[in-house]
């Protein structure tokens, strides 16, 4: 199935120029059945990104834009009364799909907001007392303004946790904002054609889980983890969920590299982005601090 | 008297070690090895001696074979004790890790971090001339232990650090196994804390504008309530005020305007004691609103920016103070 | 470590040492004195499990005063040993209930050593041994709890490796080092027993066979000496004084033969004795011995030259009995009677005697009579009152065991006219053939009568042979005629269970050994060290014998030193790790050294970057590094190969 994957990423670079690591980052997260949290200023092509993902491989596509006023049963769905057969029905809101936008999530009150992430966990949605399931697969792309913008409510530590890896797509490169603004060399959204379907997916992430994990790397996962629980500075240091993780996206960066072996190298190019924030770090000093401490843990041989 | 004699006793035994303790232990990192380790039965190690003699001396009188054996198997033991001592303790690595100065009245500490290759049991560390200070350490490993020992001092100060002994009775407590760590270093003890207003204002009733701040409409501090106008807009109505008494009032903030201020030792009042502390007090105070501000000292003087300067430095030269100078 | 941890877990165990100490005292001191010690034991047990503080100092020292108040009277001043290990013992449980200091603590722990040490003064039995040496180990174990958070499992088990490793060394010395004369005289514990009793009443050897309490053994050199009956003498009465037999002053030990002039000895043996209180000791016939703390007596017993409780072994050469001429002041001696009393049967002597021609006859007479009589042999004799006890026996009850017979035989003797005197000691003993010696119990304790015939000299004789002739032959235990009677009489122990075999064969397997360890661990004197050490170095070379304790003394400490200080080796290195660390190391020489933090493929591609003339070996042990550590492939000889021709390569290049 690897061949997929390369002509995945070179079908997305065709709209998100210039940002083949996040592209990857990306997919290592989808292909590791994690939700994920893409924080980003407004206008950086965070939608575009989510949107050109769920074409690309397939999955049909929501979005719901976030707004203070939002309740839990817009984004959940609501029991409506049929006035001809006196029965209630049950409207299914915008996350029945596979793939969900959430976008500026952090603009939703705190109700509306633990409302989605406990339908992220659960993979299914509890609406007076009847459970309905979610399609599978089921993602979640949600869409974060950095936390200084007025106006918002910040995720909760313990909800972030929920997130499987944190991104931001950041400024595009001088070339790539040069091609933007001619309007050249960039395909439209519309234009991309889906390249595989749910099953072929995965078969994807059935492949992931073959990728071979040994001794030497899950100690340096070890290693790095313990050194977040024993430095002072990261008030939530990282939890057994998140060393889980960090060998799951560990694994799916390995496979989009075209190998089936895990090497410390995998583990130090996405433990940033799995980390960040679950140990509650938002700004570039915080960041430094984890680069530092990647470099203070020797790497076993 | 007899305090005295102790007190030269210790003099005595203080220049002795002096002399004797060479320049081996004075690092900040020591790693015990063969030639900086000293071993001796301890007391209760020469009264097991002395009753292993007692059980020879009645094994040889009653010619008991089986009191003589336990007599030979008590010499043994303290002589395996010497040599489990020695290899229990040879490798330990104690590297001073930093001081925590303090207010005057509360201790300083000084933190060490002990590591070692095997393993190493039942570790001291005290303080070299009085034993009450100590801080110790049942077991320690390859993993980094962190000990925590307070030192005997409490007045307002800048104090060079003493020597500190680390010592193991392992096993059995016949035996001491002993080393030290002179890490040359000095520890400062910061004035204590006063609050010059609280003490002023009972002395001279001083007015109710601090003589070093000036106060300017801001955003941070409620301040009070004062008669709203129309021009103040609605988001500053106390509108809890309102519910209550039917008066519109507004609510007003200050902020703490961060212009230079002076804190001098001779504008201070009391005994130098208290001036420093007062300053202590000044300072701490400034550093938690960021004003900066100039410290004089006798001759000496600071400008200071809280943003830029570290705190202590500032906290280390009041104790280091002497009025003379 | 000033604190002490595990408070109650110290307490409790060094209670129960003391405890322990308590019982095995328990048959050497008054039961009075023995309730208190176990009281306080008992009550600071008490205290550490329902968590109690300590009792107050002054509450403490007016009970210390009672306690010894209690002691002095119970245990006396005589016995000064005694009364010192009972101080020591007391001093050591009060400690112990006051202390509440690590340093209390440790002194109670130290002190215990000494008590522990103590107990083998009174008792060096091989189950005695066996718990001291036990409770010795938890003594090292409360010393490591006390300096640490151990637990308990763990300070036990590090001590009895100390104790283990410690002690064939100090067997070793035990062997080797010369051992030492006493420095100074000693007092012995006097070990208050049961046993033979210098007036002899007859009713008080009924109370010895109660105890089946060990006496003494005799080894013979030779295989077993012969079928005769074997009778130990240990006493000699020849006063005759208010229906008891007495030893006058004259028969008293200090009347010491100097001459050795028997020589034709009969048998040799050597005898192990248990530790007693007593002067006497035990041999046959007329018995002499060369033993420096063994006098010989006159009448050929044997005594102690000064007293020692300890267990002691001396060898012993054995004649026939004395046939000098009795002196006209003896002959008084040996015939004086009270005539006041027990008429009855100074009349029948006087008719037994008129009736046969002469002293010899009149032997035979008594022993028919004896038996013509229907006289019986009895454990439990039907109590005899009053001033003719004699008459009654002889003419009433004829019921009895050896003590009234040998009393009523001696009475007639004397009566008769033949000098004659009551012998008390032991008779027979238990045979043990494997080892070829006898154990004699306090339950064969026996009495007899020895005569004088003009010609023939002194001569045995005893009545129960005639009344009980299996007697004679063996020990009181193998006697089928009053098996049970003996056995209910016995005081509950292992002989009295002897008739199940299993427990008989244990009892005798124990015995055994219980046999070897006194003749080969507790009688290890100066003599048998000698010997040992002259068949080991030969006569010459003994002089090497301390430098060669010295010798291996430091070897094995030498030894230990170098195990406890040997470097930890670290974990094999796994396949290709081992090469990786030389090649980082080859490029430290180079001076290239990459960041600590790199991983190992980053390091490589460091190195590469450096020595780019290099860069397709790097590459390719890089290659064989994420194979063999990522990949988890097999790291082949052909691999292993490869990885050191690139690293030689690299290294041979500039």
């Amino acid at each position: 199935m690897h061949s997929v994957v390369n002509k995945i990423i070179t079908d997305i670079s065709r709209v998100i120029l210039d940002k083949e690591h996040e592209i990857k980052l990306s997919l290592t997260c989808i292909f590791s059945k994690g939700h994920l949290l893409i924080e980003d200023l407004p206008g950086m092509g965070k939608t575009t990104l989510s949107h050109t993902l769920s074409l690309v491989l397939g999955l049909n596509y929501k979005r719901v834009q976030f707004t203070s006023d939002l309740l839990p049963s817009d984004i959940l769905g609501t029991n409506i009364f049929n006035a001809k057969d006196h029965t209630f029905t049950f409207h299914k809101g915008p996350v029945f799909t596979q793939v969900l936008l959430a976008d500026e999530i952090n603009r939703a009150g705190p109700k509306t907001q633990s409302a989605l992430l406990e339908a992220m966990e659960e993979k299914q949605v509890t609406v007076d007392g009847h459970k309905y399931s979610l399609p599978t697969p089921f993602f979640v792309i949600a869409t974060q303004n950095p936390l200084n913008q007025s106006g918002t409510f910040a995720l909760p530590e313990s909800q972030l946790d929920r997130f499987f890896m944190r991104i931001s797509l950041g400024y595009p490169s001088k070339e790539a904002e040069k091609k933007l603004i001619m309007g050249t060399g960039k395909t439209d959204v519309s234009d991309i054609s889906c390249q595989i379907n749910a099953d072929d997916l995965s078969l994807i992430q059935q492949e992931i889980e073959q990728v071979i994990l040994s001794v030497p790397v899950i100690n340096y996962i070890l290693d790095l983890v313990n050194a977040t629980r024993k430095e002072t500075i990261f008030a939530t240091p990282l939890s057994p969920r998140a060393s889980i993780a960090l060998t799951k996206a560990a694994k799916a960066w390995a496979y989009i590299e075209g190998r089936n072996y895990v090497t410390p190298n995998d583990v130090q190019i996405v433990f940033p982005y799995v980390s960040e924030h679950r140990l509650g770090l938002h700004n570039k000093a915080d960041k430094i601090q984890l680069t530092n401490l990647i470099s203070t843990v020797a790497v076993p041989v | 008297m007899q305090k005295q004699r102790a007190s030269i006793f210790n003099n005595i035994k203080v220049t002795l070690q002096n002399k004797l303790l060479k320049q081996k232990h004075k690092k900040r990192t020591i790693t015990l090895s063969h030639n900086n380790i000293y071993i001796l039965p301890s007391v209760l190690g020469a009264f097991f001696f002395l009753v292993a003699l007692l059980n020879f001396i009645m094994a040889v009188n009653y010619q008991n074979n089986l009191i003589l054996v336990m007599a030979y198997l008590m010499f043994i033991v303290l002589l395996i004790s010497l040599l489990a001592g020695y290899s229990n303790i040879k490798g330990l690595t104690v590297s001073m890790l930093n001081t925590i100065p303090t207010y005057a009245a509360q201790s300083p500490h000084m933190i060490f971090n002990l590591t070692t290759d095997s393993t190493c049991q039942g570790v001291t560390l005290s303080y070299a001339y009085d034993k009450r200070y100590n801080s110790d350490c049942e077991n320690i490993d390859e993993k980094i232990t962190e000990l925590n020992l307070p030192l005997p001092f409490k007045n307002r100060g800048f104090y060079s650090l003493p020597r500190v002994k680390i010592a193991s009775h392992f096993p059995f407590g016949l035996i001491t196994a002993w080393s030290y760590i002179d890490t040359q270093e000095c520890v400062a003890i910061y004035p204590k804390k006063i609050n010059p207003f609280n003490n002023e204002l009972n002395t001279m009733q001083a007015s109710e504008n601090t003589d070093f701040k000036n106060q300017l409409l801001g955003s941070d501090d409620f301040n009070q309530l004062i008669k709203h106008s129309p021009e103040m807009g609605l988001q500053r109505i106390s509108w809890r005020h309102y519910a209550k008494t039917q008066s519109l009032m507004a609510k007003q903030f200050i902020d703490n305007e961060s212009i230079h201020t002076v804190f001098d030792f001779n504008q201070m009042q009391g005994s130098s004691e208290q001036r420093l502390s007062k300053l202590c007090f000044l300072i701490n105070d400034a550093y938690e609103s960021n004003i900066n501000f100039t410290l004089k000292l006798g001759v000496k003087a600071v400008c200071v920016d809280t943003r830029l300067d570290e705190k202590s430095r500032f906290l280390t030269m009041l104790s280091q103070f002497e009025e003379n100078v | 470590m000033s604190e002490l941890n595990n408070h109650s877990l110290i307490n409790i165990t060094l209670s129960s040492i003391n405890m322990c100490l308590i019982l095995l005292l328990l048959s050497f001191f008054s039961p009075l004195f023995i309730i208190i010690l176990a009281l306080l034991g008992a009550w600071n047990i008490y205290l550490s499990i329902v968590n109690n503080a300590k009792p107050k100092t002054r509450k403490l020292n007016i009970l210390a005063a009672i306690s010894l108040v209690v002691m002095f009277y119970s245990v006396g001043f005589k016995d000064t040993v005694n009364l010192f290990v009972a101080m020591l013992i007391m001093g050591t449980i009060f400690k112990l209930l006051q202390a509440h200091t690590k340093k209390n603590y440790q002194t109670v722990t130290t002190l215990n050593f000494f008590c522990l040490s103590a107990i083998y003064l009174f008792d060096q039995g091989i189950i005695t041994t066996v718990i001291v040496s036990l409770l010795f180990v938890l003594n090292f174990a409360v010393l490591a709890l006390i300096d640490s958070t151990h637990k308990f499992k763990k300070a036990f088990l590090g001590s009895i490796k100390m104790v283990l490793f410690g002690l064939p060394i100090a067997i070793f010395l035990l062997l080797f080092l010369p051992k030492l004369p006493a420095f100074w005289q000693l007092p012995s514990p006097k070990v208050a027993k049961t046993g033979l009793n210098e007036q002899i009443n007859p009713f008080d050897i009924a109370k010895l066979s109660n105890s089946d309490e060990l006496v003494f053994r005799a080894k013979f050199n030779k295989p077993k000496p012969s079928t005769h009956p074997l009778y130990w003498r240990a006493l000699i009465h020849d006063q005759f004084v208010n229906n008891t037999w007495q030893t006058s002053k004259y028969s008293r030990p200090y009347q010491v033969n100097n001459i050795k002039k028997r020589l034709t000895a009969e048998s040799d043996y050597s005898i192990i004795v248990e530790p007693n209180a007593n002067m006497w000791l035990y041999g046959l016939n007329y018995s002499s011995s060369e033993h420096k703390n063994v006098k010989s007596t006159f009448e050929g017993t044997l005594i102690k030259r000064k007293p020692q409780s300890a267990k002691f072994q001396y060898s012993v050469s054995s004649a026939a009995l004395n046939t000098d001429t009795l002196s006209k002041e003896q002959v008084k001696r040996y015939l004086s009677i009270s005539n006041t009393y027990n008429s009855q049967t100074q009349a029948l002597a006087h008719k037994l005697r008129n009736s046969v021609g002469s002293d010899a006859e009149f032997v035979s007479a008594l022993q028919l009579y004896f038996k013509d009589q229907l006289f019986s042999y009895t454990l439990t004799p039907p109590p005899l009152t009053g001033e003719n006890t004699i008459d009654q026996f002889m003419f009433d009850s004829k019921r009895g065991f050896c003590g009234h017979y040998a009393s009523a035989a001696a009475f007639m003797f004397r009566t008769a006219g033949i000098p004659a005197r009551v012998v008390s000691g032991y008779l027979g003993g238990e045979y043990n053939s494997s080892d070829n010696y006898y154990s004699i119990r306090q339950y064969d304790a026996h009495a007899w009568v020895e005569i004088y015939l003009t010609g023939t000299g002194w001569q045995i004789f005893d009545a129960t042979s005639t009344v009980a002739p299996m007697r004679l032959n063996g020990s009181l235990s193998q006697l089928q005629q009053i098996s049970d009677e003996f056995k209910s009489n016995l005081d509950f122990g292992l002989v009295s269970l002897s008739d199940f075999a299993v427990i008989n064969y244990i009892r005798i397997k124990l015995e055994n050994l219980d046999y070897k360890w006194s003749s080969w661990v507790v009688g290890f004197d100066k003599q048998k060290q000698r010997d040992f050490l002259k068949r080991l170095f030969g006569e010459k070379n003994i002089w090497l014998v301390p430098l060669f304790c010295v010798g291996v003394l430091c070897v094995i400490i030498g030894i230990y030193f170098v195990y406890l200080n040997f470097p930890v080796k670290k974990e094999k290195a796994i396949g290709i790790v081992k090469e990786y660390e030389t090649l980082v190391k080859i490029m430290a020489k180079k001076n290239i050294i990459s960041p600590e933090h790199y991983s190992p493929q980053q390091k490589l591609s460091y190195f590469a970057q450096q020595r780019p003339g290099n860069k397709p070996y790097f590459e390719q042990f890089n290659d064989l590094f994420v194979q063999i550590r990522y990949q988890q492939q097999a790291y082949t000889k052909q691999r292993k190969n490869q990885a050191i021709n690139l690293i030689n390569l690299i290294k041979n290049s500039k």
